[in-house]
């Protein structure tokens, strides 16, 4: 009757475990975005695939409206076909600002990226040493 | 080859001719240009070209001979050099050129002719071989200044922007920076100007395709105008920023970092505003 009793790979046993680790990962993550977050105004930290899926986020103070979404989609299919004309250099960083708040990406691997959204205030540095101090855990959980 | 005083430069860069003109509306000085093997000038007054010369070999132009020559060139190669009033007085003197307004010294030499505005066609204090163009019993006299405005005549891409004299010297500043390899001044259409080491049409292609990207997500996040895009590959950054109407961009080393750039941008806009507000 379930689908997986169809599938001789998922025992009962396996899915718990897919579930739970799946789950921890979760928390890890969200464990590791939460050190960008209580960085002085940083307002958001997302986890994105290169098509705008969200794997993990978490916010303050602001939305992520569809708007929001199309436009970081954007950005990161423009850095991308902006990087090809360099001649298929890969990107370290994209920075974007605005009066009053900027966007930092940086790709995690394959089609996963790591969106900052800060006011203009927040420290960069801060920022970017967290990001260098964490990627690796992040790509991990990917 | 007259060779007219050296003057202080304010670096190469590389643009049309026409930018010269239209980019130099306070600018006093020489402009040094270099194409393929040869080499020339064009000696300004406040954005008014007074003497076109080029040498390539054997083959001399002046005047509107080396204005068409510097014209066919879609971009020409060019180092500002600015002048004191008396390195102009003496590069006017050199070419044979009289000048219609006062060019007074920082200094006035007691001992020269005192120069004064109720007596216009003045001459530099210590030039006595200035004479008017007229006199064509000089041997090579130099055709210039009225004719030479007939260029501005010529179908130009319009060039809406005022670069003037100050903005080149900070933009010649910040090309002298630590770690910045080329900056240029562009729009949708074309590079406006370009000083460093770098590919102008490779720049343009990647400045352009930072723009587009700029243009599409800023009327979708509302955050109001964009004030500056960075992209960081492991070579080096490459920066677009808007600057009077049109946009600047700026190539750099992995030795400078965000701060820096945000630093220098903001310095750079700031200065922008009293011009845009005036």
């Amino acid at each position: 009757m379930s689908t997986f009793n169809k599938n001789p790979g998922y025992s009962m046993t396996r899915l718990f475990k897919i579930l739970f680790t799946g789950r921890k990962g979760t928390l890890m993550l969200k464990k590791i975005l939460n050190k960008f977050l209580i960085l002085h105004d940083v307002r958001g930290v997302i986890v994105i695939r290169e098509n705008g899926g969200i794997i993990e986020s978490i916010k303050s103070g602001i939305e992520y409206e569809d708007a929001f979404m199309t436009a970081v989609s954007s950005l990161m299919v423009g850095s991308k076909a902006t990087a090809d004309t360099f001649g298929n250099s890969p990107i370290a960083m994209v920075f974007m600002e605005f009066p009053e708040y900027f966007l930092l990406l940086v790709p995690l691997k394959e089609e996963f990226f790591l969106l900052i959204i800060a006011q203009n205030t927040a420290n960069i540095g801060q920022i970017t040493y967290e990001m260098k101090k964490n990627r690796e855990d992040i790509v991990s959980l990917l | 080859m007259i060779e007219l005083p050296e003057g202080k430069s304010l670096g190469w860069m590389q643009a049309p001719q026409t930018w010269i003109s239209t980019h130099t509306v306070r600018f006093i000085g020489v402009v040094r240009v270099v194409i393929q093997d040869g080499e020339g000038y064009i000696l300004i007054k406040k954005g008014k070209p007074l003497f076109h010369y080029f040498k390539h070999g054997t083959i001399e132009l002046k005047g509107h001979s080396a204005l068409d020559y510097f014209n066919s060139h879609p971009i020409i190669e060019f180092n500002l050099c600015k002048y004191t009033p008396e390195e102009f007085a003496l590069a006017l003197k050199l070419c044979n050129i009289e000048e219609h307004e006062p060019v007074i010294p920082k200094e006035l030499d007691s001992s020269g002719p005192v120069v004064t505005e109720q007596n216009p066609p003045s001459h530099p204090a210590d030039a006595p071989v200035t004479r008017p163009v007229q006199n064509k019993s000089i041997p090579d006299p130099v055709i210039f200044s009225p004719e030479i405005h007939t260029f501005e005549e010529r179908p130009v891409v319009p060039q809406p922007v005022v670069c003037d004299e100050p903005d080149l010297t900070i933009i010649s500043q910040i090309r002298n920076l630590n770690g910045i390899v080329a900056i240029s001044v562009f729009n949708d259409k074309r590079n406006v100007m370009m000083m460093g080491d770098a590919d102008t049409e490779a720049l343009l292609k990647i400045a352009k395709k930072m723009l587009e990207t700029a243009k599409k997500i800023t009327p979708l996040l509302n955050w109001g105008p964009f004030v500056h895009m960075t992209l960081q590959i492991p070579e080096g950054n490459m920066i677009i920023a808007p600057y009077h109407d049109n946009y600047i961009c700026l190539l750099t080393t992995r030795s400078i970092n965000i701060g820096h750039i945000r630093r220098i941008l903001r310095d750079l806009q700031q200065r922008e505003v009293p011009q845009n507000m005036s």
